[in-house]
């Protein structure tokens, strides 16, 4: 058993976990057949550490599986990240090629794609769980909130532009119109 | 101020899709995979140049570049482990742990919708109906999606996605009298990251709920059952999988046949105690309509029904019927929504109030 209680008096969200608390709420992780998952949880380990949610039992798994998972760790950690780069860059154009068959290599987009490995280096990891990343219900109107949520969205999009290719289809559906007609004498 | 428009949108957790109807009368659905990579930083001038040349779908900002769509996934799989697949989408909710979210959702509705051209154009988008198993709250959701398309000055009109499936499949319930209900009985969307529940009578919501059970939640259990990656159980989930013809030998299909019946079967064991509350008005036998990508294996309508008549359920089923159209059903229902509210809205005039009408 894993029982974690909210501690708060707001709507808690354990994103890693995808569990939700509301105020004082209790959960067993163990019953949601969550066992790995919450012992590797970095966002409850943050909501513990904060106060936010409070153990209230722990059954800890068996010392034989903590040994592999250790293990595996160290086997992971041992990597280098700038050996990988480095191997990386030789099959870059290998890939390049099969996909480009019958161009002949894009040197500049090798450097777009190593560009790609560089910003994904660091990145493959949970992010910590901030106060911006709970749920509170505080009760605000949710037209005052989308309002908030455009402001926010006008700034995030200040300095964007984009490329973007759809796939397109056009579809006949005859019976869209019925629907139509017959939804607007219900609604 | 050109001609209004009524456009869907189903910002889905595997696919963005936008859907508008032309003059003459034909649907036309704009499909991108709802992902990206991002690249370095750079004060590198050529980079655009180099993805508008190799005709790479990418958002920029400022002199952070990300690529995004089909070509994020072509890019991960071409160094599986190592290039990160980021998702604005997950669980049917915006990704709480990914900043860039709002960026390249703001680009892929702004790069497919644009700005509404009058005060009267509207698009319908769809959210989660409320989760029953603690898992992701949509209220956010809604605001910051609401947001999005208020920024381009669209009329934001939301319904839930179970409802969308509703209004473009058409169920129906023959009432004591013999007379038939439309848009009556259970609408339910199979989801990459949720599944969505509705009852509704005569297209208006009755009841809805959502569970984090769907598509990714099959392929990461068979995954972790059978010590196969993901990536070979999703492809054979989609090549393979026969309901009518389950060949129990290949442990993959074998355990997937098991996780949609075990999905299934928690999906009906929720909706069945929130039935409990309405079930005195609905003594007819109910429709249930099926759409959404993980309901694409062939022989899955069957399979659904197989699992809940050995279910003790508080209604009776009339008939279970799969969508024509799987994957654009939602964004069809959508469509749908927002060609009625337009209609609605053309009708006003400018001091009206118009919530009302947009609101749920």
């Amino acid at each position: 058993m894993y029982l974690i209680a909210n501690a708060t008096s707001s709507f808690i969200e354990i994103e890693d976990l995808n569990v939700s608390l509301q105020p004082k709420q209790a959960v067993d992780l163990h019953a949601l057949g969550l066992k790995d998952r919450a012992e590797k949880s970095v966002h409850l380990k943050n909501a513990k550490k904060n106060g936010w949610i409070k153990v209230l039992r722990h059954d800890k798994p068996s010392k034989k599986i903590t040994k592999i998972t250790e293990k595996t760790i160290e086997k992971q950690s041992a990597l280098d990240p700038e050996e990988i780069l480095k191997g990386i860059r030789g099959i870059i154009k290998e890939e390049v090629k099969n996909i480009n068959q019958n161009q002949q290599l894009p040197e500049d987009l090798v450097a777009v794609l190593t560009k790609i490995i560089q910003a994904n280096q660091g990145n493959i990891s949970v992010s910590d769980l901030t106060k911006d990343d709970l749920d509170f219900g505080d009760g605000v109107d949710l037209n005052k909130l989308a309002e908030i949520h455009t402001k926010v969205a006008e700034k995030v999009m200040k300095d964007t532009s984009s490329s973007v290719q759809y796939s397109e289809e056009s579809i006949k559906d005859d019976s869209m119109k019925e629907n139509l007609s017959e939804l607007e004498g219900l609604l | 101020m050109g001609k209004s428009r009524a456009c869907g949108v189903d910002t889905g957790t595997m696919f963005f899709q936008m859907a508008e109807q032309d003059v003459g009368g034909e649907i036309n659905i704009k499909t991108t995979r709802n992902a990206f990579v991002e690249l370095a930083e750079s004060e590198d001038d050529d980079i655009e140049d180099v993805l508008k040349r190799n005709k790479w779908q990418y958002v920029q900002d400022g002199n952070k570049y990300y690529v995004i769509g089909e070509d994020s996934l072509r890019v991960a799989k071409m160094f599986p482990g190592k290039v990160e697949l980021r998702r604005p989408m997950q669980d049917g909710v915006l990704n709480k742990g990914e900043d860039k979210k709002l960026l390249v959702l703001g680009e892929l509705i702004e790069s497919s919708l644009g700005v509404s051209p009058d005060n009267k154009s509207v698009v319908c988008i769809c959210i989660s109906s409320d989760s029953v198993d603690g898992s992701a709250d949509s209220t956010f959701h809604k605001a910051r999606l609401t947001g999005l398309f208020q920024r381009l000055k669209w009329n934001v009109k939301v319904i839930e996605e179970g409802l969308a499936v509703v209004l473009s499949e058409r169920p129906t319930m023959i009432e004591d009298d013999g007379t038939e209900s439309p848009f009556s009985g259970i609408g339910l969307s199979f989801g990459a990251g949720r599944t969505n529940c509705v009852l509704a009578y005569k297209g208006l919501k009755v009841l809805g709920m959502s569970v984090s059970r769907a598509g990714d939640w099959i392929d990461q259990k068979v995954s972790e059952q059978t010590d196969t990656p993901v990536s070979q159980v999703i492809s054979k989930k989609e090549k393979s999988l026969d309901f009518e013809n389950i060949d129990y030998d290949d442990d993959v299909i074998f355990a997937l046949d098991a996780y949609y019946g075990a999905m299934i079967e928690f999906v009906f064991n929720h909706f069945a105690k929130k039935f409990a509350a309405v079930k005195s008005q609905f003594d007819a036998p109910l429709d249930i309509v099926v759409a959404g990508g993980t309901s694409m294996p062939k022989g899955f309508c069957k399979k659904l029904e197989e699992v809940i008549r050995t279910m003790e359920l508080p209604f009776k089923i009339k008939a279970v019927k799969g969508s024509k159209d799987p994957r654009n059903s939602v964004v069809k229902g959508c469509l749908t929504q927002s060609l009625i509210t337009q209609k609605k809205l053309s009708k006003t005039v400018d001091n009206d109030d118009l919530s009302e009408i947009l609101g749920e």
